[in-house]
């Protein structure tokens, strides 16, 4: 395994640290991505990410001591975990397919139905949910209250002592760190057109067509809109989505469109892990566009491929797996 | 004559003594109170103690609103307002205003049981921000939603018995709130306030709030994940809260 190499690489490489002290982290973006916004309250240093990765990757987070961020959030899986629904404290399962973090600072709306308005808020979901992590974040910073090498952390960091708003804000700065920015696809748009295979070539074609219309959700750098949509995965939804927190009727079985970097590593897919690959994937876009189901978003267009653009597809898809994750993509 | 919000925000301060009966609220001086009382079927109420609704036993462990936008108007035409300020009602509270606030002869009585949409989007300030002794800031047991940015605008816990033996052995929980479910009360009243006695009582009987309710079933709601229950509570406010 190659899971704290892959991380060390994943978090210190693309950061440039402008200086030691409380400089402002400044992130080593591609061209064609745009400027990560921070908060105003919570601007990156070099501090606050290192108090969050300590945080992440702390088991005492949970109310039993035995989930920690990355038990769920593996560095070597594109910080997934490969489950269906994870496991949290007393083996009790999670809701939802645990997202990726990479990326996860671009969000405006954070979680699957978009009901938590900022990334320094998050944290909270995970850490309280009785499923998760199972522990109130007074109780947690109680606890960590108790250990002076998180109290030396957070004075460092923030000022003052550990504290619910500083693990919130630390871990929040940690995960704006975590970049997926180095792919052959990105390869390819800084100049390199041999970073990708002709078949993959083929599949950006396919990907970018009217006739798929996959950009139609999956657009931009990242390969998402962030917009909501229902992409016919059920007829009926047990989970609502985002109209859990609109409370409106047509939002039933909306979730965020996921980006598709990596896409080849984060198995299983789809809000409930339902689909355990990309061939089955595709097969659920094929059948529900020839086929739609009630609510389903009208951007899924009828399509059918044959065996050789459905390859093509797969290959640019693997296109869009971070360089440091190749070796081990199959 | 107006109070300032702010001005009174300085002189709130909350005392923790036990006001789950009528007899237990003591005047506080030269000073108005607001006590929160909770009533089952306009009888007195005890956390943790068992009750019948609707003949269901039950028992309450949690029992906490938000109140704000209170405003006050007496007879005198002298107002209290008290728009951007946030109560916490418990079981265990009464929150008084210090400063020889002088009240005789209330005529109106408008309140929420609830956080306006602005604080409860957290959008300036959210619950991280807060200094403790706010009342928006993280409470135990918790008012805050993690999932869902916002507040528990009213919650409460308990046990019912569920198969009829008598032991109150399943855990309830009715937790009302996001935007939609800010409840806005207006009373025109004639509350005579006793010299020496300034205390005005927000009462809310658990025995109304469940009308309709089969505790034995009818376990929980979040309010988005069983809305229709949330929205016969949400009804059933409106009977159930009552000013004294």
């Amino acid at each position: 395994m190659y899971g704290f190499k892959t991380f060390i690489c994943l978090v210190s490489w693309p950061i440039l640290l402008i200086a030691c002290g409380h400089a402002d982290l400044e992130l080593q973006l591609p061209a064609h991505f745009p400027p990560m916004v921070f908060p105003a309250k919570n601007e990156p240093t070099p501090e606050k990410v290192a108090l969050g990765k300590a945080l992440f990757f702390d088991k005492n987070l949970s109310l039993d001591s035995s989930i920690a961020c990355t038990t769920c959030h593996l560095p070597e899986l594109a910080f997934t975990d490969g489950h269906v629904v994870s496991p949290g404290i007393y083996g009790r399962l999670g809701k939802r397919n645990t997202p990726s973090l990479l990326n996860a600072g671009y969000l405006d709306l954070v979680n699957k139905d978009g009901g938590v308005k900022r990334l320094d808020l998050q944290a909270l979901v995970p850490i309280e949910d009785e499923n998760e992590m199972g522990i109130s974040i007074l109780s947690l910073s109680d606890r960590l209250s108790q250990n002076s090498a998180y109290q030396k952390l957070s004075q460092e960091a923030y000022g003052e002592n550990i504290s619910p708003k500083t693990i919130s804000h630390a871990l929040a700065s940690f995960v704006r760190t975590l970049l997926s920015t180095d792919t052959p696809y990105d390869n390819y748009l800084a100049g390199d057109s041999s970073a990708l295979p002709p078949s993959a070539k083929r599949g950006l074609a396919l990907f970018e067509s009217n006739e798929l219309n996959c950009r139609a959700c999956h657009g931009g750098f990242n390969f998402t809109e962030n917009a909501f949509e229902n992409n016919g995965l059920h007829e009926n939804y047990k989970d609502l989505g985002r109209a859990l927190i609109t409370l409106d009727s047509l939002d039933h079985g909306k979730f965020r469109v996921p980006s598709l970097r990596n896409v080849t590593i984060t198995a299983p897919y789809m809000h409930d892990g339902s689909l355990g690959t990309l061939e089955q994937v595709i097969d659920h876009y094929e059948q529900v566009g020839q086929e739609p189901r009630r609510g389903q978003s009208k951007k899924i267009k009828p399509f059918a491929l044959s065996t050789q653009q459905r390859d093509d597809l797969l290959a640019f898809l693997h296109a869009l797996t971070d360089n440091i994750y190749a070796a081990e993509v199959p | 004559m107006k109070f300032h919000s702010l001005f009174l925000w300085l002189i709130i301060s909350v005392v923790t003594i036990s006001c789950n009966k009528f007899d237990d609220i003591e005047p506080a001086g030269n000073s108005l109170s607001f006590a929160f009382v909770f009533q089952v079927n306009g009888e007195d109420f005890e956390i943790n103690t068992q009750y019948d609704i609707d003949g269901t036993a039950v028992s309450f462990d949690v029992l906490n609103y938000y109140l704000s936008g209170l405003y006050i108007q007496q007879a005198n035409g002298l107002e209290i307002n008290l728009q951007n300020e946030y109560l916490l009602a418990g079981p265990n509270g009464i929150v008084t205003l210090n400063g020889g606030v002088d009240v005789s002869n209330i005529t109106k009585v408008k309140f929420f049981i609830g956080v306006d949409s602005v604080a409860n989007n957290q959008t300036e300030v959210d619950f991280l921000d807060r200094p403790s002794i706010d009342p928006l800031s993280l409470q135990n047991p918790a008012m805050h939603w993690n999932w869902n940015t916002g507040y528990r605008f009213l919650r409460i816990d308990g046990n019912v018995d569920t198969d009829g033996n008598g032991t109150v052995d399943t855990g309830v929980a009715y937790h009302l709130g996001t935007d939609p479910f800010l409840k806005n009360f207006d009373f025109n009243t004639n509350i005579q306030i006793v010299e020496g006695a300034n205390v005005v009582s927000f009462v809310l009987d658990l025995g109304v709030l469940f009308e309709g309710v089969d505790m034995s079933t009818e376990l929980e709601t979040h309010t988005v994940d069983n809305l229709p229950l949330a929205q016969r509570l949400f009804d059933n406010l409106s009977r159930a809260m009552t000013v004294r």
